[in-house]
């Protein structure tokens, strides 16, 4: 036996000085309002804490997918020990459950991660007015209370506008725009060009498409550059596994043998980033030549195929048909000539063109990734042509669109559900009225002739900052602005710019500049790591509850899973500390309390009647239920109980092939386009868009022609030649693509250990390729653009094309403080800040050269040590 | 009825305030960031009153190590690096390279928060405790672990003045159970994390001093029990 008893003995210990230590630490605890320790508990209360059972609650998927899934948590006084998906109903192909994927799945690694952030957190060596602005991103932090915080931020926000006005101030959120506003990042990040040539083209008409059970109809569906598998997770492949079960042939344009083609394609075309307008034309050629296009579809209801049909103004001679022929510029666009450019095989091209246009009916669709590329517009103009030359329009089992945003892929028609309105009034920045507070998609932002709208695309933010000077809309040349803070406490998931826009080099070098940045988050992400101070926030499952829209088909309801963990606040919580801070009535910007807003979006939730042509009330509300919830409104009949469809977590609109809801997308169009004008200059389907031409002009970034042509773009596949003739590689002489990543949605989850394991983010080339530079498979290779260089393992592949690699987009770029390197392979150190049409980020038309590393080589992520901030 | 064998009263007494003033410093040094009055207190001697260095080699190069620390030592000047040791390792914001909760080790995911976290909970309120900050701050940091250790102890003390001995016997066998299902489950694996990196000679020293006094507090309960027959 040790005997410590005796051994003890021989430890004297000083009385007095273990008596003094109570004071000690009470200086250290003050920073928590709650404080530290364990308190005592009555027996009574403790007993009723040790009998809490575990409960099942819908716990909300809220991330930037695009898309909306059930989530359940079972939930035991706060601690989450398991999460299931949809049980709610037997899956079927018409009515299919709303089954989350591996990222939905992985929420709770989100949620209660070691790495989420706890306290208000300052950096070492800020000061009002910057301090050492060159130690962002690596500076030391401190814990500050959040009474310090948001004292600090309000105070420096104040000093801003006060000083320098509100023009100096970058950002947008409720209380910012109630205090003035802000300049606006405009432009357009996810549906790339597109959002343009939708609106002036087809009056918005080809951004829906036919209902979901329709696609079953199709003989042939064309997926251009899209790839659901992947992109899209939810229902939109299951749904296109039936229209394929249903008989339908499925062929898919891309530069990379996805997933979705290994699950769906019957047949593939190669086709590089890029030069996808070339391999349209080149099909139009065919088309023509061959007369296997729609004459009459065309005649009837587009304008500027031909000389005969042009739009009232136009020249005649700046028609579709002459400049597919060559009639007027002496190129004519074979499929030779397109393949010299899109690598496609010109009998492949051929035989593709001959499907399309003899195959009917017949759906063509793209994604946006196409659209992603510097003057994009033209891709777009020209799938859209091509589309409408096969006559596939407003008929069952046949149209031409893109495919909506994510989840949304396959649902056309209506939506059959919805939520309510939160009630909140809106909060116009007086900056910029165009758009109210939410995302700026560019297709949402349609007005650059708009004088009252200040703000800058995307992709000259930086210069913004760095150059003090911004191109203005509407020719109104080059705009000063000396940008002083950049503010980011807002709600919404994966704002993360810096680490999301393009050229992060330049954007570090720009958040150097500025006197303050200031975000909200709940972990570190990019932009966080890059600021001043941050600011701990709820996720939504610490949050009251929201009712969320996924498809048109179904409504989310989510509940409180616990309580906001360590200190984080909500947004609304956050503005309205710094509201009163700024002298502003917090009650003003947040008239109703979050509670009441959830309540509002149950109450003002709408189902579609059965007939299919009107909306009634979705839930039940009684006395009761108001007495309970304690918030305003009326009792009501709905179909489903106030109660019944919280606990359900999900309402969804049961369907049936023939069913009321069915929508064929054009219909009453093309029965009588006369009666049923479109929405565009013409009321038709426009190939030749002057409007689309003239507001792109207005834009004040790149120009293009009404019609679709072929230009190389900046960074295309011309560039990757030093001598195009001869076939001569240069510097960078291979294309990147950007794809949607299977770890993350964008940004967001890229911390997460088990997303990490499972999707290494490896860098694919071809085969042949990585053979001829002595590459081996998973070799750590080095890829340099003319903007940065990241560092990456290799994966070798016949999946790619050769002159193709491809990476995932929204690992959180980890700088090499010594070399400059990424070590991360954030896409957006390699792809450069080009200003293009609407302001969309020309991602997919970036080049880059590859080497093997000399340094050392790259742990996988999963092993990582993890992030340290020094 | 439980009674005591063989010793005397002052000696068990002692031997409890040992451990009393053991875990009072520990969960001091593990529950915040470091306060400068505290830190002035271990540098003027206090950290040379940490019991059982002769019994125990953690200790002893724990001691040592802090004290070799605090040689160069400056308040004034080295207090913020101190402070930033505990912050990036045990706060953040970024990635934590020593998580300090025991479900970072213990959870098969390494998550807060969890089924491993309802478990300490329930042993806090077993005794009547709960978190200050419950259901914001997880249950499982070491800080909240230790005070745990703490105020059991000192309610062994406490009935030891009141010669309660059964309540002695049951109090020292929770600690028991406590120590072997929770402290000495993850504390190697965190001793591991803190040793590889913390940038200072303190936390270093602190967390061999932790495991170190967590082994031997283990044999003291045992040597407690043993004393206390049924």
């Amino acid at each position: 036996m040790s005997n410590l008893l005796d051994k003890a003995m021989k430890y004297k210990l000083s009385r007095r000085k273990f008596l003094g230590l109570g004071a000690a630490v009470t200086t250290t605890a003050a920073v928590s309002g709650a404080g530290y320790g364990l308190k005592k508990l009555s027996s009574e209360a403790a007993a009723k804490e040790l009998k809490k059972e575990g409960k099942w609650v819908s716990a909300a998927c809220w991330h930037n997918c695009g898309g909306r899934c059930v989530n359940k948590a079972l939930v035991v006084d706060g601690v989450v020990v398991r999460q299931k998906t949809d049980d709610t109903h037997p899956d079927s192909p018409d009515f299919p459950q709303q089954r989350g994927c591996h990222r939905g799945r992985s929420q709770r690694h989100q949620v209660f991660g070691p790495d989420r952030l706890k306290y208000p957190m300052k950096r070492k060596h800020w000061e009002p007015g910057g301090g050492r602005k060159e130690l962002r991103g690596r500076d030391e932090w401190v814990r500050i209370s959040w009474d310090e915080a948001l004292d600090l931020v309000a105070a420096e926000l104040k000093r801003i506008k006060e000083t320098y006005g509100n023009k100096s101030i970058l950002g947008t959120s409720r209380l910012l725009n109630y205090y003035g506003g802000g300049l606006v990042r405009w432009g357009s990040s996810s549906s790339g060009a597109w959002g343009v040539p939708l609106e002036t083209m087809t009056g918005f008409f080809s951004w829906q498409a036919n209902d979901r059970l329709d696609w079953r109809n199709a003989k042939l569906i064309v997926m251009w550059g899209a790839n659901p598998a992947r992109s899209n997770l939810g229902n939109p492949t299951y749904n296109l596994l039936q229209a394929k079960k249903a008989g339908a042939k499925f062929i898919f344009v891309d530069p990379v043998v996805t997933p979705s083609v290994k699950t769906l394609a019957d047949q593939y075309i190669p086709c590089r980033p890029g030069t996808d307008t070339a391999l349209l034309l080149g099909m139009a050629y065919h088309m023509i030549v061959n007369n296997l296009h729609d004459q009459e579809f065309l005649d009837r209801y587009t304008v500027g195929f031909d000389a005969d049909h042009m739009p009232e103004g136009a020249d005649p001679k700046e028609n579709f048909k002459d400049y597919v022929l060559g009639t007027y510029d002496g190129i004519p666009k074979t499929p030779e000539w397109a393949s010299e450019i899109c690598g496609t095989d010109p009998d492949l091209i051929r035989s593709f063109a001959t499907e399309i246009a003899t195959t009917k009916p017949m759906i063509f669709t793209s994604s946006f990734a196409p659209a992603r590329t510097y003057r994009g517009q033209q891709f777009c103009q020209a799938f859209l042509t091509v589309g409408w030359m096969t006559g596939n329009v407003g008929k069952p089992g046949a149209g031409v669109w893109v495919m909506n945003y994510a989840s949304n892929q396959s649902y056309g028609g209506k939506t059959l559900v919805k939520g309510g309105s939160s009630g909140l009034p809106p909060a116009v920045n007086p900056l910029f009225p165009d758009a109210t507070y939410g995302p700026y998609d560019g297709y949402r932002w349609a007005n650059p002739t708009n004088p009252d709208a200040h703000g800058m695309a995307y992709c000259e933010t930086y210069d913004a900052i760095l150059k003090g000077e911004y191109t203005g809309t509407n020719g109104k040349g080059k705009v000063p602005c000396d940008i002083r803070l950049i503010w980011l406490v807002r709600d919404g998931s994966g704002y993360n710019f810096l680490n999301q826009s393009s050229d992060i080099n330049k954007g570090i070098e720009a958040f150097r500049k500025v006197d303050f940045v200031v975000t909200n988050d709940i972990v570190l992400s990019t932009i966080s790591k890059y600021a001043d101070i941050v600011l701990p926030t709820t996720t939504e499952w610490e949050k009251v509850g929201n009712v969320m829209q996924g498809n048109p088909e179904a409504i989310i309801v989510s509940q409180k899973v616990t309580e906001p963990l360590f200190e984080a606040k909500t947004e609304q919580e956050i503005d309205r500390e710094l509201a009163k801070r700024l002298g502003l009535d917090p009650d003003e910007i947040y008239p109703i309390s979050e509670k009441q807003q959830f309540f509002n979006k149950l109450a003002g939730a709408e189902v579609i009647t059965d007939d299919g042509e009107g909306y009634e009330p979705l839930v039940t509300i009684t006395e009761k239920d108001l007495k309970e919830w304690g918030v305003e409104g009326k009792p009501q009949k709905g179909r489903i109980g106030l109660n019944e469809l919280i606990e359900q977590g999900v309402y969804q609109v049961p369907r049936s092939p023939g069913d009321n809801f069915t929508v064929i997308q054009g219909e009453d169009f093309i029965k009588d386009p006369e009666a049923n004008p479109l929405n565009t200059a013409s009321g038709k389907l426009e190939i030749h868009c002057q409007a689309l031409s003239d507001k792109i002009a207005a834009y004040g970034l790149t120009t293009i022609p009404p019609i679709a042509k072929y230009e190389p773009p900046l960074d295309g596949y011309e560039d990757t030649f030093k001598d195009w003739e001869k076939k001569e590689k240069g510097k960078y002489p291979f294309q990147l693509v950007t794809v949607h990543y299977g770890r993350r949605s964008h940004s967001v989850f890229d911390n997460i250990p088990q997303l990490r394991e499972a999707y290494p983010q490896e860098f694919f080339m071809n085969a042949r390729d990585g053979k001829a530079l002595g590459l081996k498979d998973g070799d750590t290779v080095l890829i340099e653009s003319e903007y940065g260089k990241c560092i990456r393992p290799v994966k070798l592949t016949e999946a790619v094309m050769p002159g193709v690699v491809v990476l995932g987009e929204g690992a959180w770029v980890e700088i090499d403080e010594e070399t400059g390197i990424d070590k991360a392979g954030a896409t957006n150190i390699l792809c450069g800040a080009r200003l293009s049409g609407q302001g969309e980020e020309p991602w997919n038309t970036t080049i880059v050269r590859v080497e093997k590393y000399k340094g050392e080589p790259l742990k996988p992520d999963a092993e990582w040590e993890r992030r340290i901030i020094f | 009825m439980v009674q005591l064998q063989e010793i005397d009263m002052s000696q068990m007494e002692h031997l409890l305030e040992l451990r009393m003033f053991s875990y009072d410093i520990l969960r001091r040094v593990f529950l915040a960031e470091p306060a400068k009055e505290f830190v002035q207190a271990l540098q003027d001697g206090l950290i040379d009153d940490f019991p059982f260095r002769e019994e125990n080699r953690e200790i002893k190069e724990g001691i040592e190590q802090i004290l070799f620390y605090f040689k160069t030592f400056n308040l004034n000047q080295d207090f913020d690096d101190l402070h930033w040791d505990y912050t990036r390792m045990f706060i953040g914001p970024g990635r934590l390279p020593a998580p300090i909760w025991e479900s970072s080790y213990t959870n098969k995911d390494g998550l807060l928060f969890q089924e491993e976290t309802l478990e300490v909970r329930r042993f806090y309120l077993k005794h009547q405790l709960i978190p200050k900050a419950y259901r914001h701050e997880a249950d499982d940091h070491l800080g909240l672990e230790l005070d745990f250790m703490y105020q059991l102890s000192n309610r062994v003390l406490d009935s030891l003045k009141e010669e309660n001995f059964a309540e002695i016997h049951e109090l020292v066998k929770s600690q028991m159970s406590f120590l072997e299902e929770h402290l000495l489950n993850w504390t190697p694996m965190f001793k591991e994390k803190v040793m590889k990196s913390s940038n200072t000679d303190f936390y270093k020293g602190m967390v061999k001093i932790l495991t170190g006094f967590l082994t031997i507090d283990k044999t003291c309960l045992q040597e407690l029990l043993d004393n206390l027959k049924q």
